[in-house]
């Protein structure tokens, strides 16, 4: 009987700890003394450290690379039977791995530094804006550099180093700090190079190659193998390769949720280039203006745990420091809720219009239910001395996003079309 | 692709390429061995030690349904009790440096040193249970590949070393409250 009861209660801390349930007595208290005790463990170990320790290693401590084993390459090659009988486009078949390796060699190998110019666009028009990126990469030491342009304007450099994520907004003069991607509202999407992720993907092996012309000139088009990303999305990539050079020349995204697999973006490669460590290293740098505005944020998918949800009256809402955004006592519906939600490694404020409008304000964290679970790149689009990102969430609400330091401010509509949401952060106020 | 052949693909993968591994999983054994020893730099130390051990046995391994990431784990923990075992004294209990998640202070009822020092008296599956879900954040299905457990018997053990934390903190005169 007793067996039978704990059992029942651990299913519910485990629940608790997991953010599904807020639990309560024992459960609850279990759960945050768990809680406490794991949380100084979770530090972050500098990707400098790990490069020291990899040095300190016995050599060779590298060995050779993979090869796929025997069942991959009999499921390679069906993949590639069945193609070549459906496809007649496909000229020649190619040993895959032949491809892979030249392909790989082309961009230095698995650790080389990179310079990348690329533009991203939507395969559904107006999915989101088109960007252009200029990205330095170090992979080998875990750092890199994005710029990245939307509508002409430069919107955002990001860098990378380890997990650590540093993003500066020039129109703003902020910078927002965070233990990993996860700590942005957009995600990880923003964050991961098309031209690295094509280079993993690559030390995997190719599922399939045919040889094909394009713009004239002969190109391999390379189907690499599913990949899991940070946001738990998996992803397939079509990769279209000069046939001389062996760099990629375009890259296509296919998403897969559950069954169902859709092309969701296509990089263009204006350029990939192969350049030192040192040049790597140099060009790998971000100089905050002395005035800047940082805020360190928290990563709201380890360990964070709602302790509480507290009704706000009006007054007691316009007391909040700093203030909380709203849209007014009226917008299309009245005010229905004003709440404060605290976790334990921080709190926000959500007010809520009826069923089809919620504008949250937060500061070090970004509450977990606004996080995004796709990988479609953030629509980013300049406003005033602002950049608002577009997203949606893994329940499919759209979310417009104003991420500045101290208090940023989403609106959530699942009722909403981006217009809406964008015209209802004209109304943006602070609750006084 | 079925899981399994994925996780297999994974591990000869890994196998295959120690420096991948030691890239993989490095950050995640150093804080591991953090908790198990109450000292950062000695963690640094022996988990050096446990790839090692790594470059040497793991391209004899053979899969058996477990991630190499199970054996790294395996071998760090019998590491640090052998290391715990030659101090033949408790480590100290070092406040782990760069906490990565600022606690709610109204919220933390027990001094904190404690709490890290009643965390390093668990036994050590029950940390390492604790370590995977809490502090890494593997979900309780990896837990249970890694531990060669159950889903079900991962959250006992999690049920059990947070009553056990509790009774700990009691006996020095700290109580928690939720």
């Amino acid at each position: 009987m007793r067996l039978r009861e704990d059992r029942r209660l651990a299913l519910r801390l485990a629940r608790v700890l997991e953010g599904r349930e807020r639990g309560e007595g024992e459960v609850r208290e279990l759960a945050s003394l768990l809680e406490l005790a794991a949380a100084p463990a979770r530090f972050d170990v500098p990707a400098e450290e790990v490069e020291r320790a990899l040095r300190r290693a016995p050599t060779p401590f590298r060995t050779r690379r993979p090869r796929p084993a025997r069942r991959l390459l009999l499921a390679g090659a069906a993949v590639a039977a069945t193609a070549s009988a459906l496809v007649v486009a496909s000229i020649v078949r190619t040993p895959g791995l032949d491809v892979a390796d030249e392909a790989l060699a082309a961009l230095g190998g698995p650790r080389a530094g990179l310079r990348i110019v690329e533009r991203i666009d939507p395969s559904r028009p107006g999915a989101f804006t088109p960007s252009v990126r200029v990205a330095w990469l170090d992979l080998g030491r875990r750092r890199a550099l994005w710029n990245q342009f939307a509508e002409g304007r430069l919107v955002a450099v990001t860098l990378l180093e380890g997990r650590r994520v540093t993003r500066f907004s020039p129109l703003t003069n902020s910078a927002i700090v965070g233990p990993s991607c996860r700590a942005f509202a957009s995600g990880c999407a923003e964050l991961v190079d098309p031209v690295e992720l094509y280079r993993r993907a690559l030390q995997r092996g190719v599922s399939s190659t045919s040889k094909e012309r394009s713009g004239g000139r002969p190109v391999y088009v390379l189907r690499l193998p599913v990949q899991r990303l940070a946001d738990a999305v998996v992803i397939d990539q079509v990769v279209t390769v000069d046939a001389r050079t062996y760099l990629p020349l375009r890259i296509v995204w296919r998403e897969r949720r559950g069954d169902a697999e859709r092309e969701f973006a296509v990089i263009t490669v204006r350029l990939v280039k192969v350049v030192s460590a040192a040049v790597a290293a140099q060009a790998i740098s971000l100089t905050l203006p002395a005035n800047v505005r940082i805020e360190q944020r928290v990563d709201p998918t380890r360990g964070v745990r709602l302790l509480e949800t507290r009704p706000l009256t009006r007054t007691q809402a316009s007391r909040v420091v700093p203030a909380i955004s709203w849209l007014g006592p009226n917008y299309r519906e009245p005010v229905t809720a004003i709440e404060e939600l605290r976790w334990n490694a921080g709190r926000a404020y959500r007010v809520r219009y009826g069923n089809s409008l919620t504008v949250w304000s937060y500061g070090a964290l970004v509450p977990p239910e606004l996080v995004a679970g796709r990988y479609v790149p953030a629509k980013s689009i300049p406003q005033g001395d602002g950049v608002v990102r577009f997203y949606t969430t893994d329940d499919d609400r759209l979310v417009a996003e104003l991420e500045r330091p101290g208090r940023s401010v989403a609106i959530v509509g699942p009722r909403y079309g981006k217009e809406d949401l964008f015209a209802a952060f004209a109304r943006l106020q602070e609750l006084r | 692709m079925p899981e399994e052949f994925r996780d297999e693909q994974r591990f000869r993968r890994e196998q295959a390429d120690l420096e991948l591994l030691f890239r993989a999983h490095y950050a995640e054994i150093v804080r591991y061995l953090a908790v198990r020893l109450g000292s950062r730099e000695e963690a640094s130390d022996l988990a050096s030690e446990v790839f090692v051990e790594a470059l040497r046995r793991v391209p004899t391994l053979r899969w058996r349904g477990k991630p190499v990431l199970a054996w790294l784990y395996r071998v760090a923990s019998n590491m640090a009790a052998d290391e715990l075992s030659r101090r033949g004294r408790e480590a100290p209990a070092a406040e782990v440096e760069g906490t990565a998640v600022p606690i709610d202070l109204s919220e933390q009822v027990a001094d904190r040193e404690a709490l890290v020092r009643a965390l390093r008296t668990l036994p050590p599956d029950y940390q390492l249970v604790v370590h995977l879900r809490l502090v890494e954040g593997y979900s309780f299905a990896e837990v249970a590949r890694m531990t060669g457990r159950s889903v079900g018997a991962c959250q006992m053990v999690l049920l059990r070393a947070g009553r056990l934390l509790r009774a700990t903190l009691r006996q020095e005169g700290i109580r928690a409250t939720a």
